[in-house]
C-alpha cells in the first residue's frame, strides 16, 4: 500500500534531483573557467564569457554558412553510405553464418581500428576532393551500424521463428515480419551510435585532409592560437552532433514503425 | 479403432537422429515409431523428457525432417508445414508487438487472406475462445492461460484438419490448465478435427483423449497405447469417476518404471 503510493512522487524527487548535481557541476567549471579565464595566465583557458560572445558572432556573422554547407552535405552522404550499406551487410550477416564467419573479423578490426590512421591511404585513392572526406565517415561509422544490424537480427526468438515458418511464413515474410521488428531497438541504437561515429570521423576529415567545413574553422583558429574562436567552433560542432543524433532518434521511429509493446 | 481407409496422420517406421554436439556416435532420439491416427480423433503423446515426443509432434508439421520411415497427413507425404495442419505452442509464440487480433490473424495473413476477411475471421475466433472484447488488447496484458487461448485461436483460424498441440498447457496454473481442458474439448466437439496432444499430464491425457500413446526414452519408442473408453461429452465430473482414476492410475503404472529408471541412471 505505502509503495504504490509513495512510488511515483519519489520517481519524480529523484528525476529532478538527478538534474541538480549536473546543474551545479556545470556552473562551478563554468565559474572556474571564467576566473582563470580572466586573469589571462593561459592561453589555452580563455574567459567563457569571450567564448560566448565568439560563439554568438559565429551564428550571426556568415562565417558558418559555407563550411556548414560543405560539411553537412559530407556527412549526409557519408553517414547515407554507411546507414545504407552498414545495414544491408548486417542483415547478410546476420541471417547468414556463412556471411558471418566471411567478414566478423573484418568488422571487429574496423570497429577497433584507428581509422585515423588510413586517412592517408584514402588520400592516395581519392586525392583530396570531398570523396576522402565522406569516405573518412563512412570508415567511421559504418561497423556499430553493421554489428548492431547483425546482433540484432540474429536476436529473433527462435519459437517465433518456428512459429512462422508452421503458419507457412516466406523467408522474406519472416525477415519483414518478425526479425526486423525484433532488431528494432539494435537498429535504431546502431543508427545513432553511427550519427555520432560519423560526425567525428567529418571532423577528423576536414582537419587532416582540406581544410574546408567545421574542421576546417578547428584548423583555422587552432594554428592561430584563437583559442575563444576555436572553443565556439567546437561547441557548435558538439550541439550539432547532438542535434544529428537527436534527428537520427526522432526519424528511426517513423521509418521503423513498429510499436513493440503496444 | 484399427484400421482406416486414410488415417488423418500416419507416422509409419519413422526414426530421427540428432548429433552428439562432443563428437560422440549419433543420438537414437526417436527409432521404429508407427502410430496410425484416425480422423477426428484425439490423442494424446505421453512419455519422459528424452522420449521424442516434442520432436515427433514437430516431425508431423514438417517442422523437422524424418531420418527414416515415413509421416503422412490425410494420405500426403509430410515435407514441410502445410495449410491443413496447425501448432499450438509450449510458449505460446505471440508476437508481442501485435494486437490480440492480429496475433489471431496472423495465419491468415500468410496465406494472403485480405485484411477485412482477416478481422471477421479473428473476431469469430476470439468468440470461440472466449475471448471476445479482447482484440485490441496486446498479449502482455492478458494472462498465461489467455495468451494461450491466443494461440489456440490463431491455430483454429486457418480452419485446419489436423491440430497439433505441444504441451500447450504445461506453462498455465493447474486451475486455468482444467478450464482449459474443458473448453478445448467443447470446441474439438464442434468441429471435425484431427487432435494430437503432447503432455506430461496424465490427468489430462486421460481426460482429452481417446487414445494415449505412451513412450519411452533413448531411443523414444512407443511403449503402449492405451484406449480411454470414457464416454463423450466429457465433463468436470467425470474427473471425479472411478474409471477415470483407473485410467490415470494405468498411465502412470506404465510411466513409472521408466522415470524410476531415468532416476537411478
Amino acid at each position: 500500500m505505502s509503495l504504490t503510493t509513495t512510488r511515483p512522487v519519489r520517481r519524480l524527487g529523484t528525476r529532478f534531483l538527478g538534474v541538480v548535481p549536473f546543474l551545479v557541476s556545470l556552473t562551478v567549471v563554468l565559474v572556474v573557467l571564467e576566473l582563470v579565464g580572466r586573469t589571462g595566465a593561459f592561453i589555452a583557458v580563455p574567459p567563457v564569457t569571450d567564448v560566448a560572445a565568439r560563439f554568438g558572432e559565429l551564428l550571426t556573422n556568415g562565417t558558418l554558412i559555407e563550411p556548414l554547407r560543405t560539411s553537412l552535405t559530407t556527412l549526409g552522404i557519408g553517414l547515407a553510405i554507411s546507414i545504407g550499406a552498414g545495414t544491408v551487410i548486417g542483415l547478410a550477416m546476420g541471417l547468414s553464418p556463412t556471411v558471418d564467419a566471411l567478414l566478423d573479423l573484418y568488422v571487429k578490426a574496423g570497429m577497433s581500428a584507428p581509422i585515423i590512421a588510413f586517412v592517408p591511404l584514402l588520400m592516395l585513392l581519392f586525392g583530396i576532393g570531398p570523396e576522402t572526406r565522406i569516405a573518412t565517415v563512412v570508415l567511421f561509422s559504418i561497423w556499430v551500424v553493421i554489428v548492431n544490424t547483425s546482433s540484432g537480427i540474429r536476436r529473433a526468438d527462435p519459437a517465433r521463428l518456428e512459429m512462422a515458418r508452421s503458419f507457412g511464413t516466406t523467408r522474406w515474410g519472416v525477415l519483414r515480419q518478425i526479425r526486423i521488428v525484433e532488431a528494432t531497438p539494435y537498429l535504431l541504437e546502431g543508427v545513432r551510435l553511427g550519427v555520432a561515429r560519423g560526425v567525428k570521423g567529418l571532423i577528423n576529415g576536414e582537419v587532416l585532409i582540406a581544410i574546408v567545413g567545421l574542421g576546417g574553422l578547428v584548423k583555422t583558429y587552432g594554428t592561430a592560437f584563437s583559442m575563444d574562436q576555436l572553443y565556439a567552433v567546437i561547441l557548435f560542432i558538439v550541439l550539432l552532433a547532438l542535434l544529428a543524433v537527436g534527428t537520427a532518434s526522432a526519424i528511426g521511429p517513423l521509418i521503423l514503425r513498429h510499436n513493440r509493446e503496444g | 479403432m484399427t484400421e482406416f481407409a486414410t488415417p488423418a496422420i500416419a507416422i509409419d517406421g519413422v526414426g530421427k537422429d540428432y548429433l552428439d554436439p562432443r563428437g560422440g556416435p549419433p543420438v537414437r532420439a526417436l527409432d521404429g515409431v508407427d502410430i496410425s491416427i484416425a480422423p477426428g480423433e484425439f490423442v494424446s503423446i505421453i512419455g519422459p523428457s528424452g522420449c521424442g515426443k516434442t520432436t515427433l509432434l514437430k516431425m508431423v508439421d514438417g517442422l523437422i525432417g524424418v531420418d527414416r520411415g515415413e509421416i503422412s497427413v490425410l494420405g500426403r507425404r509430410v515435407s514441410g508445414p502445410g495449410p491443413e495442419r496447425a501448432v499450438v505452442f509450449q510458449s505460446f509464440a505471440l508476437l508481442p508487438w501485435l494486437t490480440v487480433e492480429d496475433n489471431v490473424a496472423f495465419g491468415l495473413k500468410q496465406r494472403g487472406v485480405a485484411a477485412q476477411e482477416r478481422r471477421r475471421i479473428a473476431r469469430e475466433h476470439l468468440e470461440r475462445v472466449g475471448l471476445g472484447g479482447f482484440e485490441d488488447k496486446h498479449p502482455s496484458q492478458l494472462s498465461g492461460g489467455m495468451q494461450q487461448r491466443v494461440g489456440l485461436a490463431r491455430a483454429l483460424a486457418v480452419n485446419p484438419s489436423v491440430l497439433l498441440m505441444d504441451e500447450p498447457f504445461s506453462a498455465i496454473d493447474a486451475q486455468t490448465r482444467l478450464l482449459l481442458q474443458s473448453d478445448l474439448l467443447r470446441i474439438w466437439a464442434d468441429t471435425d478435427m484431427t487432435v494430437l496432444f503432447v503432455t506430461h499430464a496424465m490427468d489430462e491425457a486421460v481426460f482429452l483423449s481417446d487414445r494415449v500413446v505412451i513412450m519411452e526414452p533413448r531411443p523414444g519408442r512407443v511403449r503402449e497405447v492405451l484406449p480411454i473408453d470414457l464416454p463423450r461429452p466429457r465433463t468436470e465430473e467425470i474427473r471425479s469417476t472411478a474409471r477415470f482414476a483407473e485410467l490415470t492410475s494405468a498411465v502412470w503404472d506404465r510411466l513409472r518404471g521408466m522415470i524410476a529408471n531415468e532416476d537411478a541412471a
